[in-house]
């Protein structure tokens, strides 16, 4: 086959993958350390190819270097090459250790770091059914990605898949698979695992959705909107609108400042240090607990489950707080007017108050003012407790 | 011609190991002299080792049923090829198998043989055969029904379905794992609904089913699993409205 007939080839599985990405692309290929190495441990650096140059994974993440031969990473044909990079370089070892959910058998892991092309990345799109994803913004321009995948062993470990497509919108696409292929031993699911670590710019809003894994999002400044199954959610120290849902995987987010909307079916809602113009969060089956909340607008509901609340009142602000069948208790710190209306099976609003004939118990805290604060909580088949915690003017 | 042009066209066949011992030499010599055409040389082998790593690509399903409609198209037609054309194929495939290419000598000498041929066969025919005007002539052959689809033969490549207890097939069958998981949650809180609506007026149950059946169309339009699933969490999102907070009775100015 002669030259131009792979680079034409080698261009034309790239642009199926992303127009932009069909250029010529040339790279080595490093052998990955195998059979008795051991992993390092998580977090460290993987070891630099032979050669002492830049390199890319030989495996499911690897691709060609861009023609600068810095960079690199397309995996399966579905990913472009990077523009510009750094060095990325898997090892093979045995069983890893220190991983709760990880099974015996062999592990390879991969760095690789991307450079925008002019452009910054503005926005990071992320789906790994196959293990934990942690994304860390920090104030660099590039994207950071460390992939550790677990497997029985090397036949397994060549299924997983890691893919890489920076788009010109300034998109950055990472998917994991599980390779079909023909004629392979089936593996189950438990035994294989895909987890990924990104560092990424703060100002590139996140994306992302796990099955069972752990979803975490630390220090970025554009916002969120992560899915899970049954895998936990956390989201800290982030800005900008934080989207969240999950079926049945633990959902907490910490000083989250901006608008938040968190919605779990069948699991518990843990809010610490929550600041900005509006949050809404609900659970069909579980808990809400909510600490340090400084919102104007706020609309917790929960199906079955109760909520607690320790929440600052803002001016004019608006306090939903609903349970059909769980008790509600809140604890208000206030700086204005505060009419707090209640119902449910018990009401105690701390001060004495009689229910209206609607079944609605009513009080009003500091001198009644067109900008008092409105609070109302609703319980129909549970207890309400609600208390001034700080009282102002 | 300079010496890196007489080099430069052999080096795809030097990497590829199909040069001869002498030819080889001769060009891994020139590369230890030359930068420019050990560039050119490193970037070919680096494409090959970039080419090598690709993964396959799985090919889409639609692509399977193409392959194999082509396929039985293409085995339809050679049943229907006369029988002299399949040999004839069958004799190209062989020659272009055996590299052979014929000179024009030998193209002359076959054409030379082959109207020799003809004209013996003409002749013993004339001999042999009755004059043109008793021959039959040849009748149209009836129009036959084209093959029914499914009586396609199956091509022989079929990619197998992945096993159920198989890490793929679990990845497969995720999506609607979830969203029957919503759809649970739905029916849940419509029961809930039911148990709530008594207390409604008639206008807020009309508005209530109009929303309702809103948010289930939007839930039938939607596509993909994901966008499933989010058309089904704004449905439990208004469920939990309806029946706990009341929002319907609030939307239609009810007594709280």
């Amino acid at each position: 086959m002669s030259a131009a007939w792979r680079a034409s080839i080698a261009a034309l599985v790239l642009a199926l993958a992303h127009p932009a990405a069909a250029q010529t692309v040339r790279g080595g290929a490093p052998e990955p350390t195998r059979g008795a190495v051991a992993p390092a441990p998580r977090g460290t650096a993987a070891p630099a190819s032979r050669d002492g140059t830049t390199a890319q994974p030989p495996r499911g993440p690897a691709a060609p270097a861009s023609r600068d031969g810095t960079a690199a990473q397309p995996p399966r044909g579905t990913a472009a090459p990077a523009p510009r990079g750094t060095a990325a370089q898997p090892f093979r070892g045995g069983a890893a250790a220190g991983h709760s959910a990880v099974p015996p058998g062999t592990s390879e892991r991969a760095r690789l770091s991307i450079e925008p092309a002019g452009h910054a990345f503005t926005r990071l799109s992320i789906e790994n059914p196959l293990g934990d994803v942690k994304v860390e913004g920090y104030d660099g321009t590039a994207v950071q990605i460390e992939s550790h995948k677990f497997a029985p062993d090397d036949e397994a470990l060549d299924r997983l898949h890691i893919s890489l497509v920076p788009n010109p919108d300034g998109t950055v696409t990472i998917k994991t698979t599980a390779d079909a292929g023909k004629e392979v031993r089936p593996v189950a699911r438990s035994a294989v695992r895909i987890d990924l670590v990104i560092r990424a710019p703060r100002d590139a809003r996140v994306e992302a959705s796990v099955s069972s894994g752990a979803l975490e999002v630390v220090n970025m400044d554009a916002g969120s909107d992560l899915d899970t199954a049954s895998g936990s959610i956390s989201v800290r120290n982030v800005q900008g609108e934080v989207l969240t849902h999950s079926v049945s995987g633990l959902t907490r987010l910490v000083q989250v400042f901006g608008s938040v909307d968190a919605q779990t079916l069948a699991s518990d809602l843990d809010l610490d240090t929550i600041g900005g113009e509006r949050l809404v969060a609900s659970v069909h089956h579980g808990r809400i607990d909510g600490r340090r909340v400084r919102v104007r607008n706020i609309e917790l509901t929960a199906t079955e489950g109760r909520i607690m609340l320790e929440a600052e009142a803002a001016l004019r602000g608006h306090l939903l707080v609903s349970s059909f069948k769980g008790d509600v208790d809140v604890q208000l710190h206030r700086h204005g007017a505060v009419v707090v209306r209640a119902r449910g099976t018990r009401v105690d609003l701390g001060v004495p108050s009689r229910p209206q004939p609607n079944g609605w118990v009513e009080s009003t805290f500091g001198q009644a003012a067109p900008d008092a604060a409105l609070v109302e909580i609703r319980s129909p088949q549970g207890n309400i407790r609600f208390a001034i915690i700080e009282s102002g003017p | 011609m300079t010496m890196c042009e007489k080099i430069r066209p052999q080096l795809t066949a030097y990497l590829d190991g199909e040069l001869a011992d002498d030819p080889g030499s001769v060009v891994r010599g020139h590369l230890r002299e030359c930068a420019a055409c050990r560039q050119i040389a490193r970037d070919e082998a680096a494409l090959r080792d970039a080419l090598r790593m690709l993964a396959p690509v799985d090919p889409p399903a639609s692509l399977w049923a193409g392959v194999r409609g082509q396929l039985a198209a293409a085995e339809v037609a050679d049943a229907r090829k006369p029988r002299w054309r399949r040999h004839a194929a069958r004799w190209g495939r062989w020659a272009r198998s055996m590299r052979w290419v014929p000179t024009m000598r030998q193209l002359a000498t076959a054409s030379l043989v082959a109207a020799a041929a003809i004209a013996v066969f003409t002749w013993r025919g004339q001999v042999g055969n009755p004059p043109p005007d008793r021959i039959a002539q040849p009748q149209p052959e009836p129009q036959r029904p084209p093959p029914p689809q499914h009586a396609l033969p199956a091509p022989a490549i079929v990619p197998s379905p992945p096993s159920a207890d198989d890490v793929t097939a679990d990845l497969i069958a995720e999506p609607a794992r979830t969203t029957a998981t919503y759809a649970r949650a739905i029916e849940e809180l419509m029961t809930v609904a039911e148990e709530t609506r008594a207390r409604w007026s008639d206008g807020d149950k009309a508005a209530f089913d109009a929303h309702i059946a809103g948010l289930r169309d939007a839930i039938t339009r939607a596509g993909p699993p994901r966008a499933v699933q989010r058309a089904q969490r704004s449905l439990i999102r208004y469920l939990q409205g309806a029946v706990v907070r009341d929002d319907v009775m609030l939307a239609s100015g009810g007594t709280r």
